[in-house]
């Protein structure tokens, strides 16, 4: 609400870097935001994880890769809902736990499956969907004991407490009957790092998966499993998927470096944008959440492409001329139109251009246009009394729904976490 | 003309803390800045002296209490700063390390930690509990305010050189500073969901900055009229839902600003402020009234009902000017600190 007072500029695409952050001795690898956006979860290449705090970029917890730890690769990383823990996939066929606030683990589960990448339900908290390199994707229900709650601290330090779960492998075919198991390839590497890819998308209520399954797009119920539909689209192979607010527009980065755009009201596919001249690979792709405009980010230059979806073009192409290592991860802040991106050395958050609002060193000073004849205004004595009468409310917060609160504590979901509490020791730091 | 006054007069001064002394009228211009007007006084309040003490042996410049209730913390000029407890005015900490008097003292939104400023140019955060120095913000200038903002991990600090610092808590290096005004910048405070923050300065005019780009949105500035000169605005503090800003100006008014269209509603007087520092602030009881309080440099304690403007109560029991008021969050409490060589806190109760 308070943001009112500022002129949103017409260039809405965020092309300019605000802030860099630089590490040499530590490579970044993943990007993930907590759901309101305050805090930033960030993957180095040796697994470990740091979390940001997103005013500031510096960091506040740390987790390292020890060998009690086990963690040996993280291959994919997701906030749970309530803002409190991490849940995180290995290379070895485990999902860690690990709670932020005590930095300690609280469950290790052995899937038995590779996992390639994990995404949270919009709105429950123990669902999960994972696509796995050698099975179909699933997703996995976790069965938290019944007497856990994220706020209670754990009776014995180093102990983990016993998450039941259940997967639900989305392989059956249109009439609901289960399809032969197939054995898949194997991921493919890119310079020696696990090439990430994403085959299914939980839609932006939670209601609906959207599976891609080389030709087709099958799209299933979240809660009772069941297929409800599919849809033929040009063979393609997904590495990263995307999907709009209104659920109308959805993503594909493919591997043939074609970024297929399917329109789910007309299920049919409407636009692919490719490359023409440089024929370059993209590492991921969002689309924005209102489905305007596309934002891809180049796999082997520091370059990020602006596409538009209202006139299927290219619309800009950014890059960071201090670095010339390709992308390794884009993400939007869930709030604002910022984009942070990771290179191999450094963090950049981008953010449409600011406008230099003079107006706001002189607000009582008003524009005239050319030829308008002023005289010389004699200020008339103002009547205090009457001016000062009206009841002011001094408390209630008004709510603008075109504006997006910078943090507004009535969106926060039951036993939600914001913020790791203050806690200034002397001798910290890293 | 008036500015090179002021500046000739500040250097003279060893210590600032110690007067925060804004003497530049003269006595035959002083009428024109206070506006005269009839103030009525509304029956059906009383207030009673709860406690009195004196801890300190020079004036003291700030009072706050803490958010969770239950403390009440005190800088002064005698290069200490204190913490007590509400119910008994006992003392828990004494807080010491600066080279200088103090200027504030401010609390983290989680009672754990103050923030102290001082005129020997640094900032120190201290933990309540333990009363150990954690931390140290050196900005070169002379620090009249720091405030932490609602989600405490920035930190606010307004100096004499004119500049604006946002600095990160948990770190060891200030983060940001940027030009903010062309005069001293008094203080600095943030709005309730973080999104925006105010600073008042010496040329009369109260800025509104968005916090994640520093960016200037809004200038308001207290002059009466357009013809009249622009008095130091001395203090800033935004209302819960952060729609006004509620203002101390140095010609003995009190405002409460609309911050979108820049004009002032509410205006509180009775009280005498040209010279010092003088602190207002809010009181919230829970039979819906609300309140404004401000000290005077009469040793008197002035309360209005914020909306009728209506003057409740003028307390006079100090013998110097009343530096700094503080209403309690919860409570119908309020403290209020003065002037040496009185150097004393009390602490009022409504009924």
């Amino acid at each position: 609400m308070n943001l009112l007072l500022k002129d949103f500029s017409k260039n809405f695409l965020p092309s300019e870097i605000e802030h860099e952050v630089e590490r040499t001795k530590q490579k970044f690898s993943l990007l993930k935001f907590n759901r309101l956006g305050t805090l930033l979860a960030v993957v180095f290449q040796d697994s470990t994880i740091a979390i940001w705090d997103f005013d500031t970029l510096n960091m506040i917890k740390y987790l390292e890769n020890t060998k009690e730890n086990r963690i040996k690769k993280i291959i994919s990383i997701e906030w749970r809902l309530d803002g409190r823990e991490i849940i995180f996939a290995n290379s070895q066929k485990i999902l860690f736990i690990w709670d932020i606030l005590n930095s300690e683990f609280v469950a290790k589960l052995n899937i038995q499956q590779e996992i390639t990448f994990i995404e949270k339900h919009p709105i429950d908290n123990n669902k999960y969907l994972i696509t796995s390199s050698s099975e179909t994707p699933s997703v996995l229900q976790l069965f938290p004991p019944q007497n856990y709650s994220s706020q209670k601290t754990k009776p014995e330090k180093d102990s983990l407490i016993d998450f039941k779960y259940k997967l639900f492998p989305l392989n059956k075919d249109l009439n609901n009957q289960p399809k032969k198991k197939i054995r898949k390839r194997k991921p493919t590497t890119i310079r020696g790092k696990i090439q990430i890819f994403q085959q299914a998308i939980f839609s932006p209520k939670g209601d609906r998966i959207y599976y891609v399954n080389n030709s087709k797009i099958e799209i299933w119920d979240s809660n009772s499993f069941e297929i409800l539909n599919l849809f033929e689209i040009p063979k393609t192979e997904p590495l990263n998927l995307s999907i709009s607010r209104n659920e109308d527009i959805l993503l594909i980065n493919g591997k043939e470096k074609k970024i297929h755009v399917i329109d789910l009201t007309t299920q049919s596919k409407i636009h692919e944008f490719f490359d023409f001249v440089e024929k370059r690979s993209w590492t991921k792709v969002l689309i924005h959440e209102n489905g305007e405009y596309v934002v891809s980010g180049s796999s082997q230059d520091h370059l990020i492409y602006f596409w538009s979806i209202r006139n299927r073009e290219l619309i800009k192409i950014v890059s960071d001329k201090s670095s010339d290592k390709g992308i390794h991860d884009i993400v939007f802040h869930p709030r604002f139109d910022i984009i942070v991106t990771c290179s191999e050395n450094f963090v950049c958050t981008w953010a449409p251009m600011a406008q230099n609002n003079w107006r706001g060193f002189g607000s009582w000073f008003t524009e005239l246009t050319e030829r308008e004849q002023v005289k010389d205004v004699i200020p008339k004595p103002r009547n205090i009394e009457n001016e000062e009468k009206d009841f002011l409310d001094i408390k209630t917060i008004q709510k603008d729904p075109l504006v997006q609160q910078y943090l507004n504590f009535e969106n926060c979901l039951e036993e939600e976490i914001i913020d790791i509490p203050l806690d200034i020791g002397k001798e910290d730091e890293i | 003309m008036e500015n090179n006054q002021f500046y000739q007069k500040e250097f003279s001064h060893n210590n600032y803390s110690e007067l925060k002394d804004l003497n530049i009228h003269n006595s035959q211009e002083n009428d024109t800045w206070i506006y005269q007007e009839k103030i009525p006084k509304s029956e059906g309040h009383n207030c009673n002296l709860k406690s009195s003490i004196n801890p300190h042996q020079r004036a003291i410049s700030s009072l706050n209490f803490s958010p969770n209730g239950l403390f009440i913390a005190s800088s002064s000029a005698d290069k200490t700063a204190k913490i007590f407890t509400v119910s008994d005015l006992k003392e828990i900490q004494c807080l010491s390390g600066h080279e200088k008097g103090l200027s504030h003292i401010s609390w983290s939104p989680d009672s754990r930690y103050v923030c102290t400023s001082s005129d020997d140019q640094t900032v120190k955060i201290w933990e309540v509990e333990t009363g150990q120095e954690l931390r140290e913000f050196d900005y070169q200038s002379i620090v009249f305010s720091s405030n932490f903002n609602p989600r405490g991990n920035l930190l606010i600090s307004t100096t004499y050189d004119t500049y604006v610092h946002i600095s990160d808590v948990r770190a060891k290096l200030p983060l940001q500073k940027f030009p903010g005004h062309s005069t001293p910048v008094t203080h600095g405070c943030f709005s309730h969901d973080n999104s925006i923050f105010a600073t008042s300065s010496f040329e009369g005019l109260i800025r509104i900055w968005e916090t994640r780009t520093g960016t200037c949105l809004r200038s308001i500035n207290n002059s009466l009229s357009p013809k009249d000169p622009e008095r130091p605005c001395t203090f800033v503090k935004f209302t819960p839902n952060s729609r006004y800003v509620l203002s101390s100006n140095l010609d003995s008014r009190v405002l409460l600003t609309d911050i979108y269209t820049g004009k002032s509603k509410k205006t509180y007087q009775g009280h005498i402020n040209y010279r010092f520092c003088v602190g207002s602030d809010f009181l919230f009881t829970f039979k819906n009234m609300d309140f404004v309080i401000s000290g005077s440099e009469d040793g008197s304690v002035v309360l209005w009902e914020l909306q009728s403007k209506q003057m409740v109560a003028v307390l006079k029991q100090h013998q110097e000017s009343v530096i700094d008021v503080s209403g309690h969050p919860t409570l119908p409490i309020f403290g209020s600190c003065s002037h040496s060589p009185e150097n004393s806190i009390k602490l009022w109760e409504l009924n």
